[in-house]
């Protein structure tokens, strides 16, 4: 910084130090619900002035609405805002990267990836993924609507002591397991328990790294892999062809490619396999007896829905 | 308004928000869940009754993010004790009191609030370095109190909490005001030292304190001869205290960016003449 501008900042923050800070006392500030107001621009060009006057003399005031700034990423610049934004809704941050034609380009390629990796990992079920997700919003809304916020609190009380990883990594793979019950459920008209389905967990716990979140959609694609393995086991297998096993097998080793490349790059796994592990070495097992013998796979596949299905 | 639907609406995913909030707020993991779990057992408290206070007038999400975030200011408070900044601290403004709690209260560490303020990263080192040259106890557990309102128990505010158990306790009102007087002194020379150390002026202790003294006797004509509205008075404090670029001021106020910056640069021309008239620019006491 150059000696006049350091100087003149001097000056400024000196002024701003030694101004009068008369304050006014907490009744005539403003509210939570005024401060609110500002931000969603409900307040009249009177009140807005009005409003800059009491957080001037209002110190809790003003920290709550620098707070709510940061919050909704006022600080940051146009771009970071936008993408760092809590509470502006996709078509928003969807219409900023609409402007650029670069931005456009550099989305459709992560579309284009992402679409690639989920088409990958859920190869031969793809169009029954497309029918789910149709009806995946009503499901998670139906199950939390009838979710007891206590019980809520306890799971996130658990999540916080000791058993946060097995925890996390759980709700994911059964979470994967109710999708795909849901999406068999749609085919064979609700002959799966509608009780079932809704115990298990209607969504992930939330990550805040990149590693949690791969992790997370890995456990949760086992889980739905899984269910859809039982349901084949279940009926006829005499009748399955070798290549539907063969193409499993493929799918399978992906899953444990994945995790390889995981703790490849992170290093030991955070949120733990620990409890899927000793079914998935189990699993190893299994696969290596094919085509041969399906019994051992099959059994394999039930311990892991036992897994999702265990309390 | 039914608050618990809406906050467990999976479609907004309120929760998320709401989780990614503490985890910003507070660095370490475990500290962030707890203050999750705090803020919404307070909010579902009573069949949500925070939250039954809302008129309808802002959306319910706006509100619930003011509501929340107050709650993991109380979570705060609650965990690691209530003492207010140093006076030259708060003076400072906000994003000085919000480094020093974290710091010195909370005990966060300096890479971890680097990467909260990222964007204000240089200002931010400034600031963790001067409070900790200047409050030798800053995070040292043993020196917190939790009494309300108590100060940090450094040297120099210890030398402030005497002064002003002395001013409780005078009856005489000659003498109740020459100890007033010798705080705002202390208080004057604390924040010039501090302006200092972060903007890398030297000056030394004598010229300090001449100059305290100096501005302590002109508080009252440089708050009248400082003519600002408020929202040039916000502009300054977005801009200088906060770090808020331009622009960003300019949309947080809803203002053009080019009336921003005429408004500012009018209200920085108003201190500067000011404080050159009343003879309290920083050649009056920085050496070079």
């Amino acid at each position: 910084m150059a000696h006049t501008e350091k100087s003149q900042k001097l000056d400024v923050l000196l002024a701003l130090a030694m101004a009068d800070d008369k304050q006014l006392t907490s009744g005539e500030c403003p509210d939570e619900e005024m401060i609110a107001c500002y931000f969603d621009q409900q307040l009249s060009e009177s009140e807005k002035q009005q409003f800059f006057r009491l957080l001037l003399k209002c110190p809790n005031s003003y920290a709550q609405w620098t707070r709510m700034a940061e919050t909704l990423g006022y600080h940051l610049d146009e771009q970071s805002a936008i993408q760092a934004s809590e509470s502006k809704s996709w078509v928003e941050q969807l219409k900023y990267w609409l402007t650029s034609y670069q931005k456009l380009a550099a989305a459709m390629v992560v579309v284009g990836v992402t679409f690639f990796v989920v088409l990958n990992l859920n190869a031969p079920q793809m169009s029954l993924q497309q029918q789910m997700e149709a009806n995946w919003q009503e499901h998670q809304k139906l199950y939390l609507a009838q979710m007891d916020v206590s019980e809520y609190l306890a799971r996130r009380q658990t999540k916080s002591t000791l058993t946060v990883v097995p925890f996390a990594e759980k709700t994911a793979f059964s979470h994967g397991f109710k999708k795909a019950l849901q999406r068999l459920s749609v085919i064979q008209n609700s002959q799966i328990s509608a009780e079932l389905i809704a115990s298990l967990p209607a969504q992930n716990l939330p990550c805040d790294n990149t590693r949690c979140e791969q992790e997370t959609l890995i456990n949760q694609h086992l889980g739905s892999w899984s269910a859809l393995i039982l349901q084949q086991c279940q009926q006829s297998r005499t009748q399955t062809k070798v290549k539907f096993w063969q193409n499993q097998q493929t799918i399978y080793n992906k899953f444990n490619q994945e995790y390889k490349t995981l703790e490849q790059r992170y290093g030991a796994s955070k949120l733990g396999t620990n409890f899927l592990n000793s079914r998935l070495q189990k699993m190893n097992r299994a696969f290596a007896q094919l085509p041969g013998q399906v019994q051992p796979v099959c059994d394999a596949i039930n311990q892991l829905a036992l897994y999702a299905l265990q309390k | 308004m039914d608050w618990q639907a809406f906050i467990f609406d999976s479609g907004s995913d309120w929760i998320g928000k709401l989780d990614k909030r503490a985890r910003k707020r507070f660095g370490d993991e475990i500290i962030a869940d707890e203050a999750m779990n705090f803020a919404l057992k307070r909010l579902s408290d009573n069949d949500w009754q925070r939250l039954r206070a809302y008129k309808q007038r802002s959306k319910p999400g706006t509100f619930l993010l003011v509501v929340f975030n107050n709650q993991l200011e109380d979570f705060a408070r609650k965990k690691f004790g209530y003492p207010r900044p140093p006076a030259w601290v708060e003076r400072l403004g906000e994003h000085w009191k919000t480094i020093w709690r974290r710091l010195c209260l909370e005990r966060e560490e300096k890479q971890s609030l680097l990467i909260v303020y990222e964007h204000l990263k240089a200002q931010t080192e400034d600031i963790i370095r001067t409070i900790k040259a200047r409050i030798s106890d800053c995070g040292k557990h043993s020196s917190i109190t939790s009494v309300g309102g108590s100060r940090h128990d450094s040297d120099r505010d210890e030398h402030y909490s005497q002064q002003e158990a002395a001013l409780n306790d005078v009856d005489n009102e000659d003498n109740a005001v020459s100890i007033e007087r010798e705080l705002d002194i202390q208080q004057a020379e604390d924040i010039l030292a501090a302006l200092c150390n972060v903007l890398d002026f030297q000056a030394d202790k004598v010229a300090l304190e001449m100059h305290a003294n100096k501005m302590v006797d002109a508080v009252e004509q440089l708050s009248q001869s400082i003519q600002l509205s408020e929202q040039q008075n916000l502009l300054l404090k977005l801009v200088y205290q906060q770090g808020y670029s331009i622009s960003a001021a300019a949309r947080l106020l809803e203002l053009p960016d080019h009336q921003v910056r005429r408004s500012l640069k009018n209200a920085e021309q108003n201190i500067f003449e000011v404080l050159a008239e009343l003879g309290l620019g920083l050649e009056n006491f920085v050496i070079a």
